[in-house]
Protein backbone atom coordinates (compact mmCIF):
# COMPACT_ATOMS: atom_id res chain seq x y z
CA UNK A 1 0.00 0.00 0.00
CA UNK A 2 1.12 3.38 -1.44
CA UNK A 3 1.18 6.23 1.07
CA UNK A 4 -1.79 7.98 -1.08
CA UNK A 5 -3.67 5.08 -1.01
CA UNK A 6 -3.27 4.28 2.86
CA UNK A 7 -4.03 7.96 3.39
CA UNK A 8 -7.22 7.49 1.40
CA UNK A 9 -8.61 4.68 3.55
CA UNK A 10 -7.48 6.67 6.59
CA UNK A 11 -9.98 9.42 5.90
CA UNK A 12 -12.76 7.20 4.66
CA UNK A 13 -12.66 5.25 7.72
CA UNK A 14 -11.87 8.16 9.96
CA UNK A 15 -15.24 9.78 8.00
CA UNK A 16 -17.03 6.78 8.69
CA UNK A 17 -16.65 6.27 11.95
CA UNK A 18 -17.28 10.14 13.14
CA UNK A 19 -20.61 9.50 11.09
CA UNK A 20 -21.98 6.20 13.30
CA UNK A 21 -20.61 8.17 16.92
CA UNK A 22 -22.87 10.99 16.16
CA UNK A 23 -25.53 8.82 15.50
CA UNK A 24 -25.14 6.24 18.00
CA UNK A 25 -27.03 6.58 21.49
CA UNK A 26 -24.19 8.04 24.27
CA UNK A 27 -21.92 5.26 25.60
CA UNK A 28 -23.44 2.83 28.60
CA UNK A 29 -22.14 4.42 31.72
CA UNK A 30 -21.18 2.05 34.73
CA UNK A 31 -21.38 2.51 38.04
CA UNK A 32 -19.52 0.13 39.93
CA UNK A 33 -19.78 -0.08 43.64
CA UNK A 34 -17.48 -0.55 46.70
CA UNK A 35 -17.15 -4.22 48.12
CA UNK A 36 -16.51 -2.76 51.53
CA UNK A 37 -16.42 1.72 51.48
CA UNK A 38 -13.47 3.13 52.92
CA UNK A 39 -13.94 4.47 56.27
CA UNK A 40 -14.92 7.91 56.86
CA UNK A 41 -15.74 8.99 53.26
CA UNK A 42 -18.63 10.20 52.00
CA UNK A 43 -19.28 9.91 48.06
CA UNK A 44 -18.88 13.33 46.58
CA UNK A 45 -17.40 15.41 49.52
CA UNK A 46 -13.53 15.56 50.14
CA UNK A 47 -12.28 14.41 53.35
CA UNK A 48 -8.92 16.33 54.50
CA UNK A 49 -6.32 14.75 56.68
CA UNK A 50 -3.18 16.21 58.22
CA UNK A 51 0.00 13.98 57.56
CA UNK A 52 3.45 15.38 56.76
CA UNK A 53 5.17 15.52 53.46
CA UNK A 54 8.01 13.04 52.57
CA UNK A 55 9.70 14.53 49.60
CA UNK A 56 13.16 16.02 51.97
CA UNK A 57 14.33 15.95 55.10
CA UNK A 58 11.89 18.99 55.94
CA UNK A 59 9.14 16.68 56.49
CA UNK A 60 6.50 19.62 56.25
CA UNK A 61 3.13 19.33 57.64
CA UNK A 62 0.61 18.90 55.06
CA UNK A 63 -3.78 18.81 54.04
CA UNK A 64 -4.02 16.00 52.09
CA UNK A 65 -7.48 16.16 50.08
CA UNK A 66 -8.95 12.51 49.25
CA UNK A 67 -12.25 11.93 47.48
CA UNK A 68 -13.66 8.77 47.66
CA UNK A 69 -10.12 7.07 49.47
CA UNK A 70 -8.02 8.64 46.57
CA UNK A 71 -5.73 11.40 47.76
CA UNK A 72 -6.29 14.76 44.82
CA UNK A 73 -4.68 17.68 46.22
CA UNK A 74 -1.75 18.38 48.80
CA UNK A 75 -1.13 21.80 50.16
CA UNK A 76 0.47 23.38 53.09
CA UNK A 77 -1.09 22.98 56.81
CA UNK A 78 -0.84 26.59 58.23
CA UNK A 79 -1.12 24.86 61.55
CA UNK A 80 2.96 23.78 61.03
CA UNK A 81 5.88 25.30 62.73
CA UNK A 82 7.72 24.22 59.96
CA UNK A 83 6.19 25.27 56.70
CA UNK A 84 3.30 27.39 58.00
CA UNK A 85 0.78 26.97 55.58
CA UNK A 86 3.37 27.15 52.52
CA UNK A 87 4.42 24.07 50.12
CA UNK A 88 7.01 23.99 47.78
CA UNK A 89 7.05 23.18 44.20
CA UNK A 90 8.61 19.60 44.60
CA UNK A 91 5.61 19.03 47.59
CA UNK A 92 2.93 20.37 45.46
CA UNK A 93 3.72 17.54 43.24
CA UNK A 94 4.07 15.02 45.36
CA UNK A 95 1.04 13.19 44.17
CA UNK A 96 3.23 12.69 40.94
CA UNK A 97 4.82 10.37 42.54
CA UNK A 98 1.91 8.45 44.32
CA UNK A 99 0.05 8.20 40.82
CA UNK A 100 3.28 7.35 38.68
CA UNK A 101 2.45 4.19 36.13
CA UNK A 102 6.65 3.77 36.72
CA UNK A 103 6.34 3.50 40.30
CA UNK A 104 7.42 0.45 42.06
CA UNK A 105 4.65 -1.82 43.40
CA UNK A 106 6.15 -5.31 44.56
CA UNK A 107 9.55 -6.42 45.74
CA UNK A 108 12.93 -6.34 43.27
CA UNK A 109 16.14 -7.51 43.36
CA UNK A 110 19.03 -7.60 40.83
CA UNK A 111 19.88 -10.79 38.85
CA UNK A 112 23.25 -12.48 38.00
CA UNK A 113 23.35 -9.86 34.63
CA UNK A 114 22.68 -6.65 36.89
CA UNK A 115 19.07 -6.18 35.54
CA UNK A 116 16.09 -5.63 37.93
CA UNK A 117 13.69 -8.76 38.51
CA UNK A 118 10.64 -8.58 40.20
CA UNK A 119 10.44 -11.13 43.58
CA UNK A 120 7.27 -12.25 45.37
CA UNK A 121 6.88 -11.44 49.09
CA UNK A 122 7.20 -14.22 50.35
CA UNK A 123 11.07 -15.10 48.61
CA UNK A 124 11.80 -11.02 49.10
CA UNK A 125 11.05 -11.71 53.14
CA UNK A 126 13.04 -15.01 52.57
CA UNK A 127 16.23 -13.51 50.84
CA UNK A 128 16.03 -10.02 53.15
CA UNK A 129 16.03 -12.45 56.34
CA UNK A 130 19.38 -14.33 54.79
CA UNK A 131 21.27 -11.54 54.12
CA UNK A 132 20.49 -9.66 57.54
CA UNK A 133 21.53 -12.86 59.38
CA UNK A 134 24.70 -13.05 57.46
CA UNK A 135 25.93 -9.26 57.63
CA UNK A 136 24.36 -8.87 61.65
CA UNK A 137 27.32 -7.75 63.21
CA UNK A 138 29.42 -7.01 59.90
CA UNK A 139 27.27 -3.76 59.24
CA UNK A 140 24.11 -2.99 57.70
CA UNK A 141 22.04 0.15 56.28
CA UNK A 142 18.67 0.51 55.91
CA UNK A 143 18.72 3.24 53.66
CA UNK A 144 15.25 5.33 52.83
CA UNK A 145 14.12 8.70 52.06
CA UNK A 146 12.54 10.67 54.62
CA UNK A 147 10.57 8.46 57.41
CA UNK A 148 8.33 9.63 59.56
CA UNK A 149 6.19 8.37 62.78
CA UNK A 150 5.76 4.65 63.37
CA UNK A 151 7.83 3.16 60.35
CA UNK A 152 10.61 5.45 61.08
CA UNK A 153 10.51 4.64 64.56
CA UNK A 154 10.40 1.05 63.86
CA UNK A 155 12.73 0.92 61.21
CA UNK A 156 15.36 2.79 63.66
CA UNK A 157 14.42 0.10 66.46
CA UNK A 158 14.99 -2.46 64.55
CA UNK A 159 18.49 -1.18 63.48
CA UNK A 160 19.77 -0.87 66.84
CA UNK A 161 18.59 -4.79 67.38
CA UNK A 162 20.29 -5.95 64.88
CA UNK A 163 23.67 -3.23 65.21
CA UNK A 164 23.28 -1.39 61.89
CA UNK A 165 22.51 2.27 60.80
CA UNK A 166 19.52 4.03 59.55
CA UNK A 167 20.42 6.15 56.31
CA UNK A 168 18.28 8.83 55.20
CA UNK A 169 19.16 9.98 51.52
CA UNK A 170 18.36 13.30 49.93
CA UNK A 171 19.02 13.13 46.57
CA UNK A 172 17.92 16.51 45.37
CA UNK A 173 18.01 20.05 47.12
CA UNK A 174 14.67 22.43 46.63
CA UNK B 1 -6.26 -7.26 43.57
CA UNK B 2 -6.22 -7.85 47.18
CA UNK B 3 -4.16 -6.64 50.39
CA UNK B 4 -3.78 -8.22 53.59
CA UNK B 5 -5.79 -5.17 55.33
CA UNK B 6 -8.90 -5.94 52.44
CA UNK B 7 -8.66 -9.47 54.06
CA UNK B 8 -8.60 -8.39 57.83
CA UNK B 9 -11.38 -6.21 56.91
CA UNK B 10 -13.26 -8.42 55.09
CA UNK B 11 -13.47 -10.62 57.77
CA UNK B 12 -14.39 -7.96 60.30
CA UNK B 13 -16.59 -7.09 57.62
CA UNK B 14 -17.85 -10.89 57.84
CA UNK B 15 -18.69 -10.70 61.79
CA UNK B 16 -20.32 -7.27 61.25
CA UNK B 17 -22.95 -8.22 59.20
CA UNK B 18 -23.83 -11.61 61.27
CA UNK B 19 -25.03 -8.60 63.89
CA UNK B 20 -26.51 -6.66 60.83
CA UNK B 21 -28.05 -9.41 59.65
CA UNK B 22 -29.19 -10.37 63.30
CA UNK B 23 -31.54 -6.85 63.50
CA UNK B 24 -32.20 -6.27 60.26
CA UNK B 25 -32.76 -9.43 58.55
CA UNK B 26 -36.89 -9.11 59.33
CA UNK B 27 -38.82 -7.21 56.74
CA UNK B 28 -38.22 -3.63 57.73
CA UNK B 29 -42.07 -3.13 58.70
CA UNK B 30 -41.20 -6.21 61.23
CA UNK B 31 -38.89 -3.40 63.26
CA UNK B 32 -40.92 -0.37 62.43
CA UNK B 33 -43.54 -1.95 63.93
CA UNK B 34 -45.25 -0.42 61.08
CA UNK B 35 -48.41 -2.68 59.56
CA UNK B 36 -46.85 -5.16 56.84
CA UNK B 37 -47.37 -4.13 53.02
CA UNK B 38 -50.48 -5.97 51.71
CA UNK B 39 -48.32 -6.21 48.16
CA UNK B 40 -46.82 -9.81 47.79
CA UNK B 41 -44.35 -8.75 44.32
CA UNK B 42 -44.66 -11.37 41.57
CA UNK B 43 -42.44 -13.87 40.16
CA UNK B 44 -41.16 -12.34 37.23
CA UNK B 45 -40.63 -15.07 34.29
CA UNK B 46 -39.84 -12.87 31.22
CA UNK B 47 -37.19 -10.41 32.28
CA UNK B 48 -37.23 -9.19 28.42
CA UNK B 49 -40.75 -7.31 28.06
CA UNK B 50 -39.49 -5.15 31.62
CA UNK B 51 -38.20 -1.53 30.74
CA UNK B 52 -35.37 0.02 31.76
CA UNK B 53 -31.48 -1.64 31.22
CA UNK B 54 -31.33 -4.75 32.37
CA UNK B 55 -28.73 -4.93 35.31
CA UNK B 56 -25.86 -7.68 36.14
CA UNK B 57 -27.89 -8.39 38.64
CA UNK B 58 -31.95 -8.60 38.35
CA UNK B 59 -31.82 -6.46 41.21
CA UNK B 60 -36.15 -5.68 42.37
CA UNK B 61 -36.95 -2.14 44.07
CA UNK B 62 -40.43 -3.71 43.84
CA UNK B 63 -39.39 -6.17 46.44
CA UNK B 64 -36.96 -4.56 48.71
CA UNK B 65 -38.89 -0.91 48.51
CA UNK B 66 -42.56 -1.80 48.37
CA UNK B 67 -43.04 -5.33 49.62
CA UNK B 68 -40.25 -5.32 52.44
CA UNK B 69 -40.53 -1.21 52.78
CA UNK B 70 -37.06 -0.51 53.37
CA UNK B 71 -36.37 3.17 53.02
CA UNK B 72 -34.88 4.52 50.06
CA UNK B 73 -32.20 5.80 52.65
CA UNK B 74 -31.30 2.31 54.18
CA UNK B 75 -28.70 1.47 50.90
CA UNK B 76 -28.92 4.86 49.15
CA UNK B 77 -27.59 6.37 52.69
CA UNK B 78 -25.16 9.87 51.51
CA UNK B 79 -28.20 11.42 49.84
CA UNK B 80 -29.03 13.60 52.65
CA UNK B 81 -25.53 14.87 53.23
CA UNK B 82 -23.49 14.90 49.93
CA UNK B 83 -24.53 15.69 46.27
CA UNK B 84 -24.16 11.93 45.44
CA UNK B 85 -27.08 9.63 46.65
CA UNK B 86 -24.95 6.91 47.37
CA UNK B 87 -24.98 2.92 45.41
CA UNK B 88 -24.83 0.71 48.25
CA UNK B 89 -21.81 -1.20 48.81
CA UNK B 90 -21.66 -4.91 48.90
CA UNK B 91 -20.88 -5.15 52.06
CA UNK B 92 -24.40 -3.41 52.85
CA UNK B 93 -26.40 -6.21 50.28
CA UNK B 94 -24.64 -9.33 52.13
CA UNK B 95 -25.48 -7.76 55.36
CA UNK B 96 -28.77 -8.98 54.76
CA UNK B 97 -28.35 -11.61 52.33
CA UNK B 98 -25.95 -13.63 54.05
CA UNK B 99 -29.43 -14.85 55.92
CA UNK B 100 -31.75 -14.26 53.27
CA UNK B 101 -31.29 -16.52 50.04
CA UNK B 102 -34.51 -16.05 48.41
CA UNK B 103 -37.82 -17.60 47.97
CA UNK B 104 -37.61 -18.92 44.63
CA UNK B 105 -34.81 -20.71 42.36
CA UNK B 106 -34.84 -17.31 39.96
CA UNK B 107 -34.15 -14.97 43.31
CA UNK B 108 -31.83 -18.07 44.63
CA UNK B 109 -30.13 -17.85 41.33
CA UNK B 110 -29.83 -13.40 41.59
CA UNK B 111 -28.82 -13.99 45.17
CA UNK B 112 -26.17 -16.49 44.34
CA UNK B 113 -24.86 -13.54 42.28
CA UNK B 114 -24.65 -11.21 45.33
CA UNK B 115 -22.55 -13.41 47.86
CA UNK B 116 -20.24 -14.48 44.72
CA UNK B 117 -19.65 -10.79 44.35
CA UNK B 118 -18.97 -10.26 47.94
CA UNK B 119 -16.84 -14.02 48.29
CA UNK B 120 -14.96 -12.59 45.17
CA UNK B 121 -14.88 -9.37 45.78
CA UNK B 122 -15.96 -8.40 42.68
CA UNK B 123 -18.90 -5.71 42.55
CA UNK B 124 -21.45 -5.70 40.41
CA UNK B 125 -20.96 -3.20 36.93
CA UNK B 126 -24.48 -1.96 37.32
CA UNK B 127 -25.71 0.01 34.05
CA UNK B 128 -26.22 3.79 34.93
CA UNK B 129 -29.49 5.25 34.24
CA UNK B 130 -29.90 8.49 35.52
CA UNK B 131 -27.36 10.35 33.96
CA UNK B 132 -26.29 14.22 34.02
CA UNK B 133 -23.69 15.71 31.66
CA UNK B 134 -20.64 17.01 33.19
CA UNK B 135 -21.52 20.72 32.82
CA UNK B 136 -24.13 20.13 35.05
CA UNK B 137 -24.47 19.66 39.24
CA UNK B 138 -27.15 18.24 41.06
CA UNK B 139 -27.02 18.30 44.57
CA UNK B 140 -28.97 15.53 45.88
CA UNK B 141 -28.81 16.87 49.42
CA UNK B 142 -30.56 19.97 48.39
CA UNK B 143 -33.22 18.63 46.93
CA UNK B 144 -33.84 16.14 49.63
CA UNK B 145 -33.93 19.00 52.50
CA UNK B 146 -36.79 20.42 50.50
CA UNK B 147 -39.02 17.45 49.49
CA UNK B 148 -38.42 15.09 51.99
CA UNK B 149 -36.87 11.77 52.35
CA UNK B 150 -39.79 10.26 50.16
CA UNK B 151 -39.23 12.91 47.45
CA UNK B 152 -37.09 10.95 45.10
CA UNK B 153 -40.43 9.98 43.60
CA UNK B 154 -40.54 13.36 42.18
CA UNK B 155 -37.79 12.78 39.81
CA UNK B 156 -36.92 9.06 39.58
CA UNK B 157 -40.77 8.39 39.18
CA UNK B 158 -42.39 5.67 41.62
CA UNK B 159 -38.98 3.41 41.87
CA UNK B 160 -40.92 1.24 44.40
CA UNK B 161 -43.17 0.20 41.61
CA UNK B 162 -40.53 -0.60 39.41
CA UNK B 163 -38.88 -4.54 38.78
CA UNK B 164 -35.90 -3.11 36.88
CA UNK B 165 -35.18 1.18 37.17
CA UNK B 166 -35.93 2.88 33.69
CA UNK B 167 -35.67 6.69 33.80
CA UNK B 168 -39.09 8.23 34.28
CA UNK B 169 -37.87 12.56 33.83
CA UNK B 170 -36.27 13.60 31.11
CA UNK B 171 -33.81 15.46 32.88
CA UNK B 172 -33.30 18.16 30.52
CA UNK B 173 -32.80 21.49 31.43
CA UNK B 174 -35.74 22.69 30.51
CA UNK B 175 -37.65 19.99 33.17
CA UNK B 176 -35.34 21.34 35.44
CA UNK B 177 -36.58 24.84 35.01
CA UNK B 178 -39.90 24.60 35.08
CA UNK B 179 -40.17 22.78 38.63
CA UNK B 180 -37.94 25.76 39.47
CA UNK B 181 -40.55 28.30 38.02
CA UNK B 182 -43.26 26.09 39.89
CA UNK B 183 -41.65 26.04 42.90
CA UNK B 184 -40.61 29.73 42.47
CA UNK B 185 -36.75 29.02 43.78
CA UNK B 186 -34.00 30.37 42.62
CA UNK B 187 -32.69 29.67 38.77
CA UNK B 188 -29.61 31.35 38.12
CA UNK B 189 -27.30 29.69 35.23
CA UNK B 190 -24.50 29.61 37.71
CA UNK B 191 -26.83 27.11 40.41
CA UNK B 192 -26.22 24.63 38.40
CA UNK B 193 -23.52 25.72 35.97
CA UNK B 194 -20.26 26.59 37.66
Amino acid sequence: MDRRRFLTVLGATGGAAAAASACSAEPTEHLVPYTVPPENQVPGIATYYATTCRECAAGCGLHAKVREGRVIKLEGNPESPINQGRLCSRGQAALQGLYNPDRVTEPMARGPNGQWQTLSWDDAIARLQAKVKEARGKGIAFLTGLETGSFGALVDGWMREVGGRHVTYEPLAC
Amino acid sequence: MTTPSDRVGARAGGWASVAIAILFGLPAAAQTGQPASAYKAPVISDTGKLKGPRQPIFFRHDIHARQDQIPCLYCHSTVTISSEPGIPAVQTCFGCHQMIGGSTPSHQAEIKKVRDAWANRRPPEWIRVHSLPGFVRFPHQRHIKVLGTDGCITCHGDVRQMPQVYQVSTLTMGWCINCHVQRNVPRDCTLCHY
